[in-house]
């Protein structure tokens, strides 16, 4: 009899397990008020900010500094951030193109998913990056190459004629490798190479400061801080043009001979973006709010002082049309992603 | 004198009573969710983020860090009771705190996690408050190549993790732990090995789906098939309380031990890219082979309680410098932690150290107090939560296995974590019922992927001789080989001698 009471019980428990993420709900609530169906779903929703990298991180970072204002702007009963990580963001955004709820009550705050799918052309992806529902950019920032005040490179110059320095990557295939193995394609020189497998920001630098690298590649709103408390000194930036933050670091066509091909590699690599957006096909009226919501806390001094607070760092942002062609971009460019690919093979040891 | 200064208002902001306060309430939260197996610290810390944000950090972080720091005094109640670890890192309390459960002697037990705990946890503060100055370059003497040596000292003590007569089992069961690591994508060169193209398998396994299908699954499912209770009323001869202060002796009958245990484990905590989970196995190996009685080791030995706990509390410190002095965390927990700093504003850095050392000794001098809270709050409560090991094992089974599939479930809210801790539960299962050691293969599995990392990192940076590249390896490398050696030369000695007694020996001569 207690054995059978116990097996009623687990099967009970299971079956709650399984149906405990429920099922979608369509609300029909009409006003003159463009948002007042959305307010009054948000109303009684915890709503989840997804993120697909590690806690502490940048992503990381930027999602909690966001999930306050969110939840005070979309009147959500909860917002809280849940870390769904693996395989460089691919776990995340198959379960928010899979399973996540359509209701907008999934909101991710992520990187480009068109990179993992494109770029990378791994079987594990099982989403069209294309379809998801892209909402803004809170923070875009472009690369910098940096070294350690320490270092024997202390400019662009040194490493030009350099034929043994090392440039540290996360890990194989990622956009700090990519510009890695762009400069020293750039640069030539045979005994240069980028080394993997360093995982985060904080651990390259490490390696840098223990001399086992030379340099390291990363966006400015990592560094910044970095940079501040002159844990590493930035060398060259990525783009056309100078960055405001450090106007006086050279941009890479200023100092380097690119090539017309060169160039249009560096040009489709994106810049690093925070970029958000929720699962395919949510109600256009939720999605409608949260870009509203999301352009108002862009425009929020005090959400600017958070990010810098918490960052050092501002440079601006995307409204969901130009985040979403950002994408279409990175699709468009795929050609050049996979010359770049070949480019890894060869200057990763 | 600044730093004087600095230290003095670090000191006097932690026994401030509202720091005292937020420091208490951590620890009782972080106490309770540690003994619940599957939860712990982490948990209950990323619960907490979103109400602190904006708050002050003198009382947000010594809160967070409370909860952090205690957790596993909670999770050894847990290993002891129902043989399965309460956090991760307590598995190694296992091995041998549950035998002595067993034998009735829980209570001693858990006298002796708590006291071990407690003193690791604080004589690990000063030391970590006095390595302030020395840190970075203590640290920055760890390059890839040393921490592969170090690994490969720690997968030396897989022989003793093994019982006698069993060492071909233990290594196969290590072996197969580091089979199990090579799950995934590989980090140098990106390769995707046995994922079959299941984004869930690109990180390897879930550490805690493996130690909780590995041990909590075989446990609790011979627990229901045997029908007894874990320790019979007839078994305890002496009243839990008075076991309680038994097991406070034996910590300090033990002192040389405990010591032992604290510094190494506090030592691994500050070298980042180890882990804590190592230090429990290396200092359970090293209390072996430094032991009298090492036969007893596995079947209810309270130094095998002592080491591991006093290991596991001592990391915390030492974990904690390197998270504030490099940014890098060596835990899940710290990593929260660590954007807890940042979403406050603070980065850290070797500057913080410099520039906000206050709060840095306010922080550290926070994890010595919530040891103390945490000490007193389960000593007050073993009495009644060893009662446990005397109920009907039908309702144990009935609480604990729907909590151990909730908490897989809930890492992922994917059926792969159930799916999983079916495998290595039944895998865990085969395991115990045929003599393979479960805790060689969760090291072999720990370590593997680190161990293969910076080999391969290694011969890339420094060349194939990459093991003579700097002193430290050298004396690593050294030590491995002694630990390996020792005890079959000291025999091949012993029966070269047997063979050739003194006269005879002479008469050659």
């Amino acid at each position: 009899m207690k054995k059978k009471i116990l097996i009623i019980y687990l099967l009970l428990t299971i079956t709650v397990v399984v149906f405990a993420k429920g099922t979608n709900e369509v609300t029909n609530v009409s006003d003159s008020d463009p948002f007042a169906a959305a307010k009054a779903f948000y109303a009684k929703t915890d709503v989840t900010l997804i993120v697909p990298l590690g806690a502490g991180g940048g992503m990381d970072v930027a999602a909690r500094n966001a999930a306050p204002y969110l939840q005070k702007l979309l009147g959500a009963k909860s917002v809280s951030v849940v870390n769904k990580v693996g395989a460089s963001g691919i776990v995340a955004y198959n379960y928010l193109y899979n399973d996540a709820k359509r209701d907008g009550s999934i909101i991710c705050f992520g990187s480009h998913p068109s990179t993992n799918e494109i770029v990378q052309n791994d079987s594990a992806v099982k989403y069209k990056s294309e379809e998801f529902t892209y909402l803004g950019t809170v923070q875009h920032t472009r690369f910098a190459l940096t070294v350690v005040p320490e270092s024997k490179y202390t400019n662009i110059n040194e490493l030009k004629t350099a034929n043994s320095f090392s440039i540290g990557g996360f890990g194989f295939n990622d956009t700090m490798s990519l510009y890695g193995s762009l400069i020293c394609e750039i640069i030539g020189n045979e005994g240069n190479c980028v080394i993997g497998g360093y995982g985060t920001a904080a651990k390259t630098l490490l390696a840098m400061a223990q001399g086992e690298v030379d340099a390291y590649a990363s966006p400015m709103d990592s560094l910044y801080r970095y940079v501040q408390s002159k844990q590493c000194v930035p060398i060259l930036v990525f783009g056309s043009e100078r960055d405001e933050y450090w106007p006086d670091v050279p941009t890479i066509f200023e100092v380097l001979d690119v090539s017309e091909s060169e160039r249009i590699m560096l040009e489709s690599i994106p810049e690093s973006d925070r970029i958000v957006f929720c699962p395919p096909q949510i109600p256009q009226d939720r999605a409608n709010f949260i870009e509203h919501c999301l352009v108002q806390m862009i425009d929020d001094p005090s959400f600017k002082q958070a990010t810098i607070d918490s960052t050092g760092y501002f440079s601006g942002s995307r409204d969901a049309l130009e985040t979403r062609e950002v994408c279409l971009e990175v699709i468009n460019s795929a050609d050049n992603y996979r010359v770049l690919d070949s480019l890894i093979k060869k200057w990763m040891r | 004198m600044e730093l004087l200064t600095a230290f003095t208002e670090g000191l006097v902001a932690v026994f401030a009573p509202q720091t005292l306060l937020w420091i208490g309430i951590g620890s009782i939260i972080a106490t309770i969710l540690g003994i619940i197996p599957v939860l712990g610290g982490e948990l209950g810390i990323t619960l907490a983020l979103p109400f602190l944000v904006g708050k002050n950090a003198i009382f947000v972080m010594p809160f967070l860090l409370a909860m952090d720091a205690v957790s596993c005094t909670g999770g050894s109640i847990t290993s002891i009771l129902l043989n399965i670890p309460g956090t991760l890192i307590n598995a190694a309390t296992t091995m041998d705190g549950y035998p002595m459960a067993k034998k009735g002697e829980a209570g001693r037990a858990i006298g002796a996690a708590l006291t071990a705990s407690a003193v690791g946890g604080i004589i690990t503060v000063p030391m970590a408050l006095l390595m302030i100055p020395i840190l970075v370059p203590f640290v920055l003497k760890f390059k890839s190549a040393e921490m592969f040596l170090l690994i490969v000292s720690g997968l030396c003590f897989i022989s003793v993790l093994t019982t006698k007569g069993r060492v071909v089992k233990g290594l196969i069961s290590a072996a197969l732990g580091l089979l199990i690591a090579t799950i995934g994508s590989q980090a140098q060169t990106g390769y995707a090995r046995f994922t079959f193209g299941n984004a869930h398998l690109y990180e390897g396994l879930p550490l805690v789906t493996v130690v909780l299908g590995m041990y909590a699954v075989p446990s609790l499912i011979n627990l229901f098939v045997t029908g007894k209770a874990i320790a019979a009323d007839s078994l305890i001869t002496v009243k839990d309380s008075k076991q309680l202060v038994q097991g406070a002796k034996d910590v300090l009958k033990h002192w040389w031990l405990t010591l032992k245990s604290a510094i190494v484990g506090y030592i691994i905590g500050v070298i980042p890219g180890i882990g804590a989970f190592t230090s429990t196995f290396l200092t359970y190996g090293m209390a072996k082979k430094s032991s009298k009685t090492p036969e007893e080791f596995g079947k209810g030995c309270v130094e095998g309680v002592i080491a591991p706990e006093a290991a596991n509390n001592a990391k915390e410190a030492g974990g904690l410098l390197t998270t504030l002095a490099f940014g890098i965390p060596g835990t899940g927990t710290m990593a929260i932690i660590m954007a807890a700093l940042m979403v406050i504003g603070i980065q850290p850095g070797p500057m913080l150290l410099i520039e906000n050392t206050s709060l840095c000794i306010t922080m550290i001098s926070s994890i010595a107090i919530a040891n103390v809270f945490a000490f007193l709050l389960c000593w007050f409560n073993v009495p009644f939560l060893t009662k446990v090991t005397r109920i009907d094992p039908t309702y144990i089974f009935a609480t604990v296995i729907p909590l151990v599939f909730l908490g897989a479930f809930s890492r992922s809210e994917k059926m792969f974590d159930i799916f999983l801790i079916l495998v290595t539960g039944l895998l865990g299962f085969f395991f115990k019922k045929h003599g393979y050691s479960a805790p060689s293969l969760i090291l072999g599995f720990v370590l593997g992927k680190d161990l293969e990392h910076y080999l391969w990192r290694s011969i890339d940076i420094y060349g194939p001789a990459f093991i003579f590249s700097t002193p430290i390896c050298i004396g690593l490398f050294v030590t491995i080989i002694l630990v390996i050696v020792y005890k079959p030369l000291v025999e091949v000695l012993r029966k070269i001698i047997a063979r050739n007694p003194r006269g005879s020996h002479e008469k050659a001569i």
